[in-house]
């Protein structure tokens, strides 16, 4: 996440670079380096930043559910299961649940929803209710909850190995596009020179950093756009 | 489901006539454009990209509206989807149908809340099979009906383990099928994105085309 920006930024210079190497033109440089870089710091990073917060925040969901419920499967006891599984959390939840200290226990794990602003976890906590009420089998009352966590966890895993294949394919016909721009540069050279001025070669070439740039944010839209029931920015 | 444009812009919440004033003023500040470029450059090429791009520019737009509308059908089908997998956990810990039904409520979008409180509402009344089946016909998938029939099955003729295992088997194949149905849809949608350096490489070809037919005519003219 930290390191965005210097892509980024990285990303966008070297836009700017093909693009003035292409048209041999400071303006359509420019243009590209600005459009470049309003995009990636305006739209891009802000996308991205609040898909990998849910994604992050459904794991840390997946974890707590399911070492609670085999907790209290075992343990048989609400406080000491809600302590067992605190402990094998990360620092942001210690820290929620430091914050949080002085409520009941049963009151801790209702404030725990906006914390997981899941659907499933809501679930979860009902069923944890009736369980602490008139008791039963914990694992056998959140089954269907634990499967469907499940899967949704295995589908989160298997989208972030299609995407990463899927940039990695799409990014390599980008860097052909841009080889050709510059092959055709250098190897063209004199007639380049006239026709690198006409107006209408500059936008052709001024569009399709537009056009890479609207793949790029197509392409962040459709992997950011994985929906977890309940999640804010679901659609 | 009418299928002409103004019922479609209309399903998705959208009102028509604000929508063809914009697609109408777009055009005529287009036509405008060309017009003016073609007067002011005394050349063909301008006028003929900006059609071009209005044309893209009108498909998006119109096709947009279809494929928003596709949307919404289908994210109310992962809606019901989603909820039935709820209803399963609280048809398991001893609710009935009417009681698991009424805690999908809080799960719900506003457009599925309206659909279970008038389905409620149907079934204090009307103790047949046509309120499970006009609450399944708000659903694309066809298979919605199947689930609403076994649920019925379990009002009708009491909620033993046999209805119950009948339903959870159901329900478990669509959520599978559902699952794979997402995958490939994924990876569909992220793979249609590689035609876009495809367009680059195309719109470069085309910009050094006109741009050495530009200089040539030049060229000849000098000559």
């Amino acid at each position: 996440m930290k390191k965005i920006p210097f892509y980024s930024t990285l990303v966008s210079i070297i836009f700017a670079f093909v693009a003035y190497l292409g048209t041999n033109s400071f303006i359509v440089a420019g243009i590209v380096l600005i459009a470049s870089i309003s995009y990636f710091f305006l739209l891009f990073h802000k996308e991205i930043k609040k898909y990998v917060f849910t994604i992050n925040r459904f794991h840390e969901c997946y974890t707590f559910i399911n070492n609670f419920i085999v907790s209290l499967s075992i343990t048989d006891s609400f406080s000491g299961s809600l302590e067992s599984t605190s402990q094998a959390m990360g620092e942001d939840f210690k820290e929620e649940i430091e914050g949080i200290r002085d409520m009941k226990e049963i009151e801790k794990l209702q404030y725990l929803e906006k914390y997981f602003p899941f659907h499933v976890f809501k679930l979860f906590f009902n069923t944890v209710c009736i369980q602490v009420e008139e008791g039963g089998d914990i694992i056998k009352m959140s089954q269907f909850i634990t499967d469907d966590i499940r899967e949704t966890e295995e589908y989160i895993t298997h989208s972030n190995s299609v995407i990463k294949r899927k940039a990695f394919e799409i990014g390599t016909l980008w860097l052909f596009t841009f080889f050709i721009l510059i092959v055709l540069r250098f190897a063209l050279q004199d007639l380049f020179q006239s026709f690198s001025k006409e107006l209408i070669f500059q936008l052709c070439v001024g569009g399709i950093f537009f056009i890479a740039l609207i793949s790029i944010e197509l392409f962040t839209r459709r992997f950011t756009s994985i929906k977890i029931k309940g999640a804010d920015h679901e659609e | 489901m009418k299928n002409n444009l103004r019922s479609v812009i209309e399903y998705i919440g959208l009102s028509y006539k604000k929508e063809m004033t914009k697609l109408f003023i777009v055009g005529f500040v287009g036509v405008f454009l060309g017009v003016f470029l073609f007067l002011y450059n005394k050349n063909y090429i301008y006028p003929i990209l900006l059609i071009g791009g209005l044309s893209v520019y009108f498909y998006v737009i119109l096709n947009g509206y279809y494929v928003k509308r596709s949307n919404i059908n289908k994210s109310h089908d992962e809606e019901f989807i989603a909820l039935l997998s709820y209803f399963q956990t609280f048809i398991s810990n001893h609710d009935n149908v009417y009681q698991a039904f009424k805690k999908l409520l809080s799960y719900s979008s506003t457009w599925m809340q309206e659909r279970i409180n008038i389905f409620l509402t149907q079934i204090d009344s009307d103790k047949s099979v046509k309120p499970y089946i006009e609450f399944a016909d708000c659903f694309q998938m066809k298979v919605a009906r199947n689930v609403m029939l076994s649920i019925y099955q379990m009002v009708d003729e009491g909620e033993n383990e046999m209805h119950l295992l009948h339903f959870t088997t159901l329900f478990n194949n669509i959520r599978h099928t559902n699952i794979e149905e997402k995958k490939q849809t994924q990876e569909r949608k992220l793979s249609s994105v590689s035609m876009f350096p495809l367009i680059g490489a195309g719109l470069l070809t085309i910009g050094l085309s006109l741009a050495i037919i530009n200089a040539m005519g030049d060229l000849i003219n000098v000559i």
